[in-house]
């Protein structure tokens, strides 16, 4: 059994890439999404549920933005519409001016949890994507982005060897490698437990000031999306529009010590107020407000 | 350790009661051609290793049993993935194959016969026969218990649908297939012996039922004997493979 403890649970420093690739940025200028009023929707003709009613959204390349909203209000279904895995009921979706019709490499997506492949080493599961996109050398590539998330001497351990922080930095390493233009997250560290969850969102913050892919992150943690985000899309529930958009005015790189900010606590209680108003409507009858 | 050799004294002591049964069951019936002492086995083993007969019949058998497997298994596994991956194609198969199921291999025999005439090609299509369901019906369990979650991983990687039979189909299938692999085998051991009974001229079948014509019971219990001594290693040994092929279930080594 591995039972690893937070306090072993290491996050290495993010290694110095070469200088080359960090001026040769691929990413700069690529990764602009358009959702140009996307519902979706669920169930037979006549019983449906509306999963996500009319959504617009316009997240510029390298932005990174955080979806927050209450459960059951739809974030993993906007992400699912993002990453291909669900057809928009109507609307459609736009990466780069070009209409997603099914998932590809350039919107790898890292899931919550249980999302590596169990057959394979970390290794073989960073290399998976690159292989996929013929890449000349996989296996060099995935060791490389697998030392970049500080697992370099764990390559060759199956999922199960690996503790649930791991496995995460794994699948992080794993949508990284491919080199994406949009990453998108679906609580990607919602089953992790506090100070881990911490650890990561610093390690994601750091590989991102690198690279600056556009990130779609999605989250219930109002913490999160403000530690991470340039800006929160807040999902309503009933029907599953879009509630608001809030800019993150705080300055980067982000530091934990933001959190005793005015500007960060007036962020916070104006997203709660719209979570909770949102959250409330779920709540007993008579919900318009 | 002391575990392993509690087990194996139980065990040993479970085939002494049952030698001892024999014995005494043999000395009440008295007559060594319905029912032959154990002893009188021992003097049919060594006869039957002497003139290399017993080796030319388990080896006729294990080549028609292999041969049936592994042509059973290289279209069981290939078709259940296929079926799995390409919804249409199930809705063909399934109830083709839900119809056929039901034959016991032994049904299988006349007809075997009648297109294959006697030796090993009649032997080859029961045995493949036998196999082919378990092997079939395990790797469809398994390649259905796919996790939606791989397959999307795999799908936003850019993988296409071949290169996801190859990477996630196939190895979530694995742990079932082999499971219908071990079935398979077991079933097609048994069903080389009924069709050696009557559609060859060899094999352990073959030798069971020309020693009962010729009244030598004691070879017929070396044959039994020696069927199931030779089932019971192929399951041991499927059991070993297991560990070794899947190093990703073996949990708890770090």
């Amino acid at each position: 059994m591995e039972t690893m403890s937070v306090a072993r649970e290491r996050v290495a420093v993010v290694r110095e890439p070469d200088a080359e690739r960090a001026s040769a940025s691929p990413h700069s200028g690529r990764g602009h999404v358009e959702l140009r009023s996307v519902s979706a929707r669920f169930g037979r003709a006549g019983r449906e549920v509306i999963a996500l009613g009319d959504v617009s959204l316009d997240v510029a390349a390298g932005e990174f933005v955080a979806v927050l909203g209450p459960s059951g209000c739809g974030k993993s279904t906007l992400l699912n519409v993002i990453a291909g895995f669900e057809p928009p009921g109507e609307g459609s979706v736009f990466v780069d001016g070009t209409a997603v019709t099914r998932p590809g490499p350039d919107r790898p997506v890292v899931f919550q949890q249980h999302s590596l492949f169990p057959w394979m080493t970390a290794l073989d599961n960073v290399a998976f994507g690159l292989r996929m996109t013929g890449h000349p050398a996989p296996r060099q590539r995935a060791g490389e982005y697998l030392g970049m998330v500080g697992l370099a001497d764990v390559v060759d351990r199956y999922p199960h060897q690996l503790s649930g922080g791991m496995q995460q930095r794994v699948g992080l390493a794993r949508a990284l490698a491919v080199e994406p233009s949009v990453l998108l997250m679906d609580e990607p560290f919602g089953a992790l437990d506090a100070q881990t969850r911490v650890l990561m969102q610093e390690q994601l913050l750091r590989l991102w000031e690198r690279w600056r892919h556009t990130v779609v992150f999605v989250t219930h943690d109002i913490d999160e999306a403000i530690f991470l985000a340039d800006r929160v899309v807040v999902l309503g529930q009933k029907p599953n529009r879009l509630r608001g958009v809030v800019p993150v005015d705080l300055p980067r790189p982000r530091r934990r010590d933001q959190r005793i900010t005015s500007a960060y606590q007036q962020l916070y209680d104006q997203l709660f107020e719209q979570i909770r108003e949102e959250s409330l409507r779920t709540f007993g009858p008579g919900g318009e407000p | 350790m002391r575990r392993a050799a509690h087990t194996v004294v139980l065990g040993l002591g479970g085939v002494a009661l049952l030698l001892a049964a024999w014995t005494l069951a043999a000395r009440r019936v008295g007559d060594p051609i319905l029912l032959p002492a154990p002893t009188a086995l021992w003097d049919g083993l060594r006869e039957t290793l002497a003139d290399a007969s017993l080796g030319r019949d388990v080896a006729a058998s294990l080549k028609r049993v292999l041969f049936g497997f592994v042509l059973a298994s290289s279209t069981a596994v290939p078709l259940a993935l296929a079926v799995v991956s390409f919804r249409p194609l199930r809705h063909v198969v399934l109830p083709v194959l839900a119809l056929l199921r039901p034959i016991p291999p032994i049904a299988w025999v006349p007809i075997a016969i009648l297109w294959f005439g006697l030796g090993d090609r009649p032997s080859y299509f029961v045995t493949a026969v036998a196999a082919f369901f378990p092997v079939f019906i395990s790797s469809l369990a398994g390649a259905s218990a796919v996790e939606e979650q791989h397959l999307r991983a795999a799908r936003c990687m850019g993988a296409g649908r071949l290169a996801l039979l190859r990477f996630v189909y196939l190895p979530s299938a694995l742990p079932s297939v082999f499971t219908g692999l071990k079935v398979g085998l077991g079933q097609s051991w048994m069903a080389v012996v009924t069709a050696e009974l009557v559609a060859a001229q060899s094999g352990l079948g073959y030798m069971i039922e020309l020693n009962r014509v010729q009244l030598e019971t004691p070879r017929v219990f070396v044959g039994m004997l020696v069927i199931a001594v030779i089932g019971a290693l192929m399951t041991f040994t499927l059991g070993r493979a297991e560990a070794l092929i899947f190093p990703w279930r073996d949990k708890g080594t770090t």
